[in-house]
């Protein structure tokens, strides 16, 4: 019995276990698998990001006709309803060009935001 | 409903059954009495056996992740052995380490996980929320350690493990370890407030019923039987380890949830012992590679898992994919045989107590 109430009393006292969500967030660590962040200028369209990942999320992609000077070549396109964030394609790239973010906020209810097209002014 | 006695019908536990998971059993019933159960297992079939015959060894293990959801850094080891063990290749001696500190973190995150539902299978739902609030702690070393909370993306793979431990690491397992030494203290005091009552000889395994029906595991140790592979095959550094096996003779719930908090002391004590010894050295970590063949070979390697003894069975024929991988499950033998061995005859109030206390996991007998 003494020990229950010696419970409630320190139960009463400690800080819950859960955080006021949105307003106050548990920090994301390093080196978490979140959303991709492309560096295009390092991408020498080698394509392996492309063939290692398991679930086909990527697509090498030609660049818009405005880009097309600058980046003659084809780069990925990753489509994030299919990726699961396993990171292969950011540990394979060997020219560091693609990299996971910690950016988890990825809910969306418009389709086209899924797609993560390389050049970004692209998407309208 | 029967014409001759209309007490005796079929009730359906679950697979919409909030205590159930993705999981069913049939029970016929004459009045409160259970006369005999069915399991009727299928509904989380993903078809990981013929996945990974079409992938690599980097991408399955990927796949081993999510065998079970709730321990996967445990078939992670999993497979991550079989394929060591057809490569033959060396694997260094931090990564060892690693391996055996996640994979026994794992466990007492599987175990909290085990906890939560029995309480919560028995309208306890006190337990289950502390289980899962502490189980969160474990987490947040995952998403350190692996980059991801609940799926470690293959974190331990084939040649060693995919990242080295991060410096911050050491100091956060440890004071998550004190944090769990309260929960086992909550455990302890609501094993004797609410579970004792409500398991104690609820279920009973008999030894002999469970050699016959191949309980391992937790299952078959709180039945008397002392096994587990970790001493009796062991894998990794578990032979340099210091531990004990915990075993009940009574067979009951009571005595598997009683045992799930002795493992997770036991598992504490492992993982103080790894975080001592762990080697200094920085690790190399394993990237993916495009047409890595796996050599010619087949093999059968098992691990003492949460639930269990897991095994992978798979063969190579020298490609990059495996020829056929066949994993066994423990869950499937305690959720078919021993189940339906223990519910008939019980009473309906005592199917959910009955059902959680064998630690099952849909996802790993579906595959
Ligand atoms: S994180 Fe994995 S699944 Fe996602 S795009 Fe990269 S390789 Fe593919
Ligand atoms: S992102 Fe990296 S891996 Fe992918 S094509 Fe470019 S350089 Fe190659």
């Amino acid at each position: 019995m003494i020990k229950t109430i010696w419970e409630l009393i320190r139960n009463l006292i400690n800080k819950p276990i859960t955080v006021r969500f949105p307003k106050q967030q548990i920090e994301i660590p390093e080196g978490f698998r979140g959303e991709h962040k492309y560096e295009l200028d390092k991408c020498i369209s080698c394509g392996l990001c492309s063939r290692v990942c398991p679930n086909r999320a990527i697509e090498m992609v030609e660049a818009p006709q405005k880009h097309k000077e600058k980046y003659p070549k084809k780069y990925p396109r990753i489509d994030l309803g299919k990726c699961c964030f396993c990171g292969f394609c950011e540990d394979i790239c060997p020219t560091d060009a693609l990299k996971l973010t910690k950016n988890v906020y990825l809910s969306t209810f418009d389709i086209k935001n899924v797609i993560k097209e390389p050049f970004e002014d692209d998407v309208d | 409903m029967n014409e001759k006695s209309p007490t005796t019908y079929e009730l359906l536990f679950g697979p919409a059954h909030p205590g159930s998971g993705n999981f069913s059993v049939k029970l016929r019933v004459s009045g409160e009495q259970v006369v005999s159960a069915r399991s009727d297992p299928g509904y989380l079939h993903r078809g990981f056996e013929k996945l990974m015959e079409y992938r690599d060894r980097m991408q399955n293990s990927i796949l081993s992740d999510r065998v079970c959801v709730l321990e996967a850094l445990n078939w992670n080891l999993v497979h991550a052995e079989a394929v060591d063990e057809l490569t033959g290749e060396e694997i260094p001696d931090k990564a060892r380490y690693i391996r055996v500190l996640m994979a026994e973190l794992s466990r007492i995150q599987s175990h909290l996980i085990w906890y939560g539902a029995l309480s919560m299978g028995l309208g306890f739902d006190t337990g289950f929320k502390v289980a899962f609030g502490y189980r969160d702690y474990l987490l947040d070393i995952f998403e350190l350690v692996t980059g991801g909370r609940v799926y470690p993306a293959g974190y331990i793979c084939p040649g060693g493990v995919r990242r080295d431990l991060p410096d911050s690491a050491k100091t956060k397992i440890e004071k998550t370890l004190d944090k769990m030494k309260i929960m086992l203290r909550k455990c302890e005091n609501f094993e004797k407030t609410t579970l004792y009552p409500r398991t104690r000889g609820v279920g009973v395994l008999e030894r002999q019923d469970a050699l016959r029906l191949g309980a391992t595991g937790p299952i078959a140790r709180a039945s008397g039987l002392y096994s587990d592979v970790r001493v009796d095959d062991p894998y990794e550094i578990y032979s340099e380890l210091d531990f004990e096996i915990p075993t009940r003779d009574e067979g009951d719930a009571y005595a598997r949830c009683l045992l799930g908090r002795l493992e997770m002391r036991e598992s504490m004590r492992i993982i103080r012992q790894v975080l001592e010894r762990m080697p200094e050295e920085k690790l190399d970590p394993v990237k993916p590679k495009i047409a890595h063949k796996i050599p010619e070979g087949e093999v059968y390697v098992r691990n003492e898992i949460a639930r269990g003894e897991a095994g992978i069975y798979m063969k190579s024929i020298g490609e990059e994919t495996p020829y056929r991988c066949k994993i066994r499950g423990p869950s499937l033998l305690h959720m078919i045989p021993v189940l339906e061995h223990l519910l008939a005859g019980c009473q309906i109030a005592d199917v959910p107590a009955i059902y959680w206390s064998l630690n099952i996991c849909p996802a790993d007998m579906d595959r």
